[in-house]
């Protein structure tokens, strides 16, 4: 594709192909399925391809060396905020996490063929990467640790972990934590099991690992804490992305559904509800550009407190966002038919997963968050 | 569905960084750096009342200091002209920079690491009588007016809200009747910030009874030491006094002094307005950086300062303020179908982090936050200030109104 679109114009890309193709009907179908065995694919392969090689999405932040565009955080944050928008159940945001992780141990171009070779996967042919993490703490390993080159323990709530060509993890070691990168070899020794959860926009799995071997891709503490921080970053920039998504929805229906003989988009008790959302879907939006700019700076510093800042912010206002699309929907907002519970389900669990509010808040606090907005006076 | 992105899914990309500072201002930097530690170096030198006093409070009120913090303010203000960074987006033929927003926003980012003082009894004029002269004014009006005011020669006052005209501004009854080149306007303003020591303020009047009542409305600048003028400070709440009432009693304003067309007053208006409000939450408004880096002092010593409960509320206000910064730096183009009302989202951000942090006040120090002494005496005067941010420049309510009408597409 051509090198010199600019990030304004792949995020255009994205939004008009997801939106052409109605991702709100594949997460329906998941849901209407139910318990039926066998159960329907979390998401369809052939708009994961196109989304992912055909427009590039998958390879924004893979090294151009690896087949990728070479773009920084702003431009996986763009792609995040459009299919958050539109509820994609796909592994956009799982992947930019693994990729953005595989690219931050092969920064300074000494990367192994282990990692070029996932990368150029990831942007070439539509592979499918995740990158798991502490379901349920900020910091710290999945559930697994590493012993030498081999995986034990089962990592839990693994977003897309049963579709994952490609599995990162952050297991721990003795000293404390370390990033590791599934072998090929481990990956078919992964015992995979589906989790039920309330999302139907996005499939869960428990990994168990028990003696599979990995490659250690790092185990120095800041970097694996800066791996981490970027996938809250990108947690967050989906998060935003959904609000907005439940936002516009909403302000579409107030702006058709009448009562009282207007639309009910007039009434100033429902526009100040809309009205608060949109501030924080501001604010929140401002956070995560204010990490990723960070993160495509190289200051680690202050995206190891902003990233978790707009975590929390993001978390909130997806909350916000999806419990006024079903208020200001009324009864029929209430209904299996429509839209609305597809959006409180996934603000429900992604924000309960990777770290609570306060767990965001508390620790960003304990990284000197307040530094931050303290003017530097010069002498 | 096919709706539009979320306007808030744009990075922004005003300079948010020393290199992106850097890079705006390019060779100017240094020259910029130089002249504000000079600046810097002159009023710690030379600053007998420039203590932190009063600069914990949210509002600039009337006290023995305050003529001397006037002086003050308009020395800074007039080396700042001088030196060509107090107007940098003005018209360079009448003193201004001429430059873009861009470099303004950066310029911005250099101020704040600079302890200067306290240029907020000018804000007013500069940010809101200003923006309306250059918008709407004549040629004449403009060079009268423009450049004294940007070098702080002339300080200006905001005369709209009436004792029944608050929210409803549009209704204002201030009567204006044509004499010849003159108008005599008799009537009450309210609400008037420095009223009592501007040399010129912005009328909101209404020159024609049968019109609409948007369309009989006209924008004047009075002299406010002109005869018939009278001016009477108001107590608030806080115990000080920030803002007057102002009679006009028979007062006669030339109709050169008009700005804008006859009968375009409240277009006029919504440009001061909305200029208020961008003024509010750039590094203008309310939560200087004295405050900011008087906040962390006090976090940093407080014996609960390390209570999660307390570090959870010291992170929300921390993310509320970086984001309000941000917001502010953010190009208009980024804003999407928000543009419009970026003033309105960015002040009611600002409301709620001063409310977090009147809270985190009290929760960090108990008692002391309402028994007036030592220095929380200063932060009382915060914390009684806050209710007034909700209010003045157009209430919460207003602002809702405005971003779902104007902003959203809601229906009026």
């Amino acid at each position: 594709m051509d090198l010199e679109l600019s990030t304004d114009e792949i995020r255009r890309g994205i939004r008009d192909y997801l939106a052409d193709h109605d991702c709100l009907a594949d997460v329906r179908s998941v849901a209407d399925a139910g318990q039926s065995a066998p159960a329907p694919p979390p998401f369809d392969r052939a708009v994961w391809r196109g989304l992912a090689q055909g427009l590039g999405a998958a390879g924004l932040i893979v090294p151009e060396e690896c087949g990728g565009l070479g773009l920084g955080l702003r431009a996986a944050v763009g792609a995040l905020f459009e299919s958050g928008h539109e509820l994609y159940p796909g592994p956009l945001r799982t992947t930019a996490s693994a990729t953005a992780a595989l690219a931050a141990v092969s920064d300074g171009g000494s990367a192994s063929p282990a990692v070029t070779d996932a990368l150029r996967a990831i942007a070439t042919v539509g592979a499918v990467a995740t990158l798991a993490v502490p379901a349920a703490d900020v910091q710290g390993g999945c559930g697994v640790t590493v012993d030498g080159a081999l995986l034990r323990g089962t990592a839990r709530a693994v977003p897309h972990g049963a579709s994952a060509d490609i599995l990162l993890a952050v297991a721990g070691t003795p000293a404390g934590t370390a990033l590791v990168l599934v072998r090929p070899a481990g990956l078919e020794l992964a015992v995979r099991r589906p989790r039920e959860g309330i999302d139907f926009a996005t499939a869960y799995a428990d990994l168990v690992l028990d003696d599979v071997p990995v490659t250690v891709l790092s185990a120095d503490p800041g970097q694996v804490s800066h791996v981490l921080d970027l996938a809250q970053l990108l947690t967050a920039a989906e998060q935003v992305g959904a609000a907005a998504g439940a936002l516009d929805r909403t302000l579409d229906y107030l702006k058709i559904r009448e009562q009282f003989g207007q639309v009910i988009g007039g009434y100033q008790a429902l526009q100040h509800r809309c009205a608060d959302v949109a501030v924080h879907i501001e604010a929140a939006a401002a956070l995560v550009g204010l990490a990723a700019a960070a993160a495509d700076s190289g200051d680690t510093e202050t995206l190891a407190a902003v990233a978790l800042l707009a975590r929390a912010a993001a978390s909130e206002v997806s909350l916000f966002a999806a419990d006024t699309m079903v208020q200001l929907h009324g009864g029929i907002g209430f209904t299996w038919e429509h839209d609305t519970h597809f959006f409180f389900r996934r603000a429900r669990s992604t924000a309960a997963w990777f770290g609570t509010v306060p767990q965001l808040r508390l620790e960003a606090a304990r990284r000197s968050c307040l530094a931050l907005i303290t003017p530097d006076l010069r002498d | 569905m096919t709706g539009p992105a979320p306007s808030a899914a744009q990075p922004t990309d005003a300079p948010d960084s020393d290199d992106a500072v850097a890079a705006v201002l390019g060779e100017d930097l240094a020259r910029i750096r130089a002249t504000l530690a000079g600046l810097q170096t002159r009023f710690a030198a030379g600053g007998a009342a420039t203590g932190p006093d009063h600069r914990l409070g949210l509002m600039e009120e009337s006290g023995p200091g305050e003529l001397a913090a006037l002086a003050r303010a308009r020395q800074l203000q007039g080396a700042l002209f001088d030196a060509g960074l107090a107007w940098p987006q003005g018209p360079v033929e009448l003193g201004g920079g001429g430059h873009a927003k861009e470099w303004s926003l950066a310029l911005d980012r250099v101020l704040d690491g600079y302890d200067l003082p306290s240029r907020g009894q000018l804000l007013v004029g500069l940010h809101i009588v200003a923006p309306a002269i250059e918008g709407h004014g004549s040629a004449d009006l403009r060079r009268r007016y423009l450049p004294a005011l940007l070098r702080g020669a002339v300080v200006g006052c905001q005369l709209f809200s009436e004792p029944s005209s608050g929210s409803d501004l549009a209704s204002a009854r201030t009567s204006a009747r044509r004499d010849g080149d003159e108008w005599i306007v008799s009537g009450q303003k309210v609400w008037t910030s420095g009223a009592h020591f501007a040399d010129i303020g912005e009328l909101l009047v209404r020159t024609d009874p049968g019109a609409g009542k948007h369309a009989g409305l006209s924008m004047l600048v009075v002299d406010m030491k002109a005869p018939g003028v009278t001016v009477r400070p108001l107590r608030q709440m806080t115990g000080g006094s920030a803002f007057c009432e102002v009679f006009l009693d028979e007062v006669r304003v030339p109709d050169a002094n008009r700005i804008g067309e006859l009968g375009a007053g409240w277009s006029v208006a919504k440009t001061s307005l909305s200029s208020e409000r961008e003024a509010m939450l750039s590094g203008l408004g309310p939560l200087s950086p004295y405050i900011l880096a008087s906040l962390q002092t006090l976090v940093a010593g407080a014996d609960r300062g390390r209570d999660p409960v307390i570090a959870q509320q010291v992170a929300h206000v921390a993310a509320n303020v970086l984001a309000g910064q941000s917001l502010a730096a953010r190009s208009p183009a980024d804003w999407g179908r928000l543009g419009g009302v970026a003033g309105s989202v960015s002040k009611l951000l600002l409301v709620e982090t001063v409310d977090l942090i009147g809270r985190l006040l009290a929760d960090l120090c108990g008692p002391s936050v309402f028994l007036d002494e030592d220095e929380m005496f200063l932060w009382s005067e915060f914390v009684l200030g806050a209710p007034s941010l909700h209010i003045a420049g157009g209430t919460d309510e207003i602002q809702r109104n405005v971003i779902a009408q104007r902003g959203l597409g809601l229906p009026r």
